[in-house]
């Protein structure tokens, strides 16, 4: 007996190149994307082979400077980031640059010192850890934010007012209904602390070098405004001509009316002021418009920000700031470019292109697979969980549900619960139970759910 | 309150919470034959990419259900419509709709089921070159063809191609220092490509 080896196979590259081509071809203006269906902008996408350049041309004699709101947990001990993609993500990239780099420490990472208390700048961090020939030095620089400032910043501004607007949807009141507005004074603070990663990230520019800044997430999106600011305003501009300013956005970018709506201030809320739901729009719209490179994870966010560009009341106000822009979109290139004249009548395009990101393959470090069985996963996993939950817990699992759960022939489903409106957890838990109610699968069939912190208590 | 209504029904306690998010995740997905993704809006969710790489040398199948509202359930749908991976993701296109959410899972339930009764399956089948195969061994390739599907949508959207697609474009952005001058409005724009103007 033996296993068929023909398997089929999965198209290769060079198929997928053609049909992408193909589409691309049919596809080749802004006005045909509005007139598509959601699936056919997919051509947006980039990331496709064909025609991708090598990093170490991308990034030879660059200084990269990457900044993001979180950074590493610790940067004298260990290296382990704090949770969330992002941070693994900009950790796995600077490895990439630095070894591209061979290693000259030309790459480095800004970010809030996580509550260190502990500002500190240029420090060389090896990773993997160690100095072995795989390892490759990137620099940390870490700084502290004032406490009363870091809560406006990070709970009352990010994470319960631009966050639920990024995520919302106006078919949705419930969840609309669900976000806390900041205040005027509020969104004020949060531009403060905008201008301090702005201010690093500009103490960190290499004059007379090409310098190639970018932003990671909507906690830091007015940054990309004041480094261009601080850039024109600064005695040694012609040096740092060569600065280039990218922005990625790791979150949806929600239909513009919902945004604009979503937006509003409490002092609005009060009946003290007008408008604010679209002047703090205008404001992430003029900012992100400072950049010269835009990233969203798929055509649909890169397709919406550019919808609220379009929008006619925003569009006014960015007039006042920019002067006339166009849009256009390149199909050989996937690119959308919007050009202006900026306030100083210079011409001025920021490319958009929607870039998925994934986690790093083969990370050997968490392939439990290649050295344990599932049979002794399941035992691991439930000695450890008898430890945790004590007996007369009522989160303790019987010796019912242990058996249950070892038993092979027993179907386990897994979820990540996080407490937040759009992560969906109260309907999944009400369509585990009335599955349960409806159904009598013959295989026996355990819910496995893990908990993850929300973002309005960290 | 789900253990305690259907403790007496089914015998045991069908939700096994394991505390708060941490390393031990890993395992929990390793062992996990299908994982629920229902977000109603999601930037991208990693999770999914995380259960790959955990589930890729397991034997068993393997069933993802995934909300298209995510930014993976979107490049999920876009992947669906070029290759087909329908096992072994099913895509939840509205994440509120409670029916769909339940039919999602019987679904799930269903498939895996199947796949777990040719497990023990004694039966074979002849295979194309005159050998023969057993259905323990179908499965197998069934499994292996859908995780290889899983993979091959993993490896196109990693880290390093993310990398290498916004530094490609950032490198390649218009440098306002070459051609530093006044336009006038409307702007004109060169390259052949159609222009909308504001």
């Amino acid at each position: 007996m033996k296993i068929p080896e023909s398997l089929p196979y999965l198209p290769d590259h060079q198929h997928e190149s053609s049909a992408i081509k193909k589409t691309l071809k049919r596809s080749n203006s802004l006005s045909k994307i509005e007139s598509q269906t959601e699936t056919d902008i997919s051509f947006l996408n980039t990331t496709h082979a064909f025609d991708r350049p090598s990093l170490k041309s991308l990034v030879e004699n660059k200084n990269i400077i990457i900044v993001s709101n979180r950074g590493l947990s610790s940067i004298n001990n260990t290296l382990s980031a704090l949770p969330g993609g992002l941070a693994t993500a900009v950790i796995d990239s600077l490895y990439s640059i630095s070894k591209a780099q061979d290693g000259n420490q030309s790459a480095s990472w800004i970010s809030w010192d996580g509550k260190n208390n502990q500002t500190q700048t240029g420090v060389a961090v090896h990773y993997p850890p160690g100095e072995g020939t795989n390892s490759h030095p990137f620099n940390v620089h870490q700084f502290s934010i004032e406490k009363d400032l870091l809560d406006t910043f990070y709970r009352v501004v990010n994470n319960q007012t631009l966050f639920p607007a990024l995520h919302s949807d106006p078919a949705d009141s419930e969840y609309t209904r669900s976000i806390i507005p900041c205040s005027n004074a509020d969104w004020d603070k949060y531009e403060e602390v905008n201008g301090l990663f702005a201010q690093y990230a500009f103490n960190c520019l290499s004059p007379g070098k090409e310098n190639l800044v970018w932003f990671q997430d909507s906690q830091i999106m007015m940054a990309p405004k004041k480094l261009r600011t601080l850039i024109e305003n600064s005695d040694i501009q012609d040096l740092l001509k060569d600065t280039k300013i990218g922005y990625f956005h790791h979150m949806t970018w929600p239909d513009k009316q919902s945004l604009i709506n979503c937006l509003i201030s409490r002092d609005e809320v009060w009946g003290k002021d007008l408008g604010t739901g679209l002047r703090r729009a205008v404001a992430l719209a003029n900012t992100l418009l400072q950049c010269d490179a835009l990233g969203f994870h798929i055509p649909k966010d890169a397709k919406n920000f550019v919808s609220l560009i379009e929008d006619e009341q925003v569009n006014h106000h960015l007039k006042d700031l920019n002067d006339a822009f166009s849009i256009r979109f390149d199909g050989s290139n996937n690119t959308i470019t919007i050009a202006y004249n900026n306030v100083h009548k210079n011409y001025h395009e920021v490319k958009i292109e929607a870039h998925p990101i994934g986690i790093t393959a083969n990370n050997d470090n968490i392939d439990l697979g290649k050295t344990e069985s599932t049979a002794d996963a399941k035992h691991e996993i439930i000695s450890q969980l008898t430890t945790r939950w004590k007996e007369g817990n009522e989160l303790g699992i019987n010796d019912q549900t242990k058996d249950v759960f070892l038993d092979p022939n027993t179907l386990i489903f897994y979820s990540i619960e996080r407490h937040e409106p759009n992560k969906n957890t109260n309907l999944r838990i009400d369509a585990i139970e009335k599955y349960l109610e409806t159904s009598m699968p013959k295989n026996k069939i355990i819910f496995m759910m893990t908990l993850a912190p929300t973002k309005k208590s960290r | 309150m789900i253990n305690a209504k259907f403790n007496e029904k089914l015998g045991y306690s069908p939700i096994i919470l394991t505390g708060q998010l941490g390393a031990e995740k890993n395992r929990y997905m390793m062992v996990a034959d299908s994982l629920i993704i229902n977000a109603k809006k999601d930037g991208m969710n990693l999770t999914l990419f995380e259960y790959i790489n955990q589930r890729k040398f397991s034997p068993l199948p393997s069933e993802a259900i995934v909300s298209v509202h995510s930014g993976v359930g979107d490049r999920l749908r876009a992947d669906a419509d070029r290759y087909g991976l329908n096992p072994p993701v099913i895509l939840l296109n509205d994440p509120q709709d409670l029916n769909e959410c339940i039919h999602a899972i019987r679904r799930a339930a269903k498939h895996l089921t199947k796949a777990r009764s040719k497990i023990n399956d004694d039966r074979v089948l002849p295979s194309s070159d005159q050998s023969i195969i057993s259905y323990a061994d179908v499965l197998k390739s069934e499994s292996a063809f859908n995780m290889e599907k899983l993979k091959h949508f993993m490896k196109q959207q990693n880290v390093d191609t993310w990398l290498l697609g916004n530094l490609s474009m950032l490198t390649s952005a218009y440098s306002s220092e070459k051609i530093n001058c006044a336009i006038s409005t409307p702007l004109s724009l060169p390259g052949p490509s159609q222009q909308i103007f504001l």
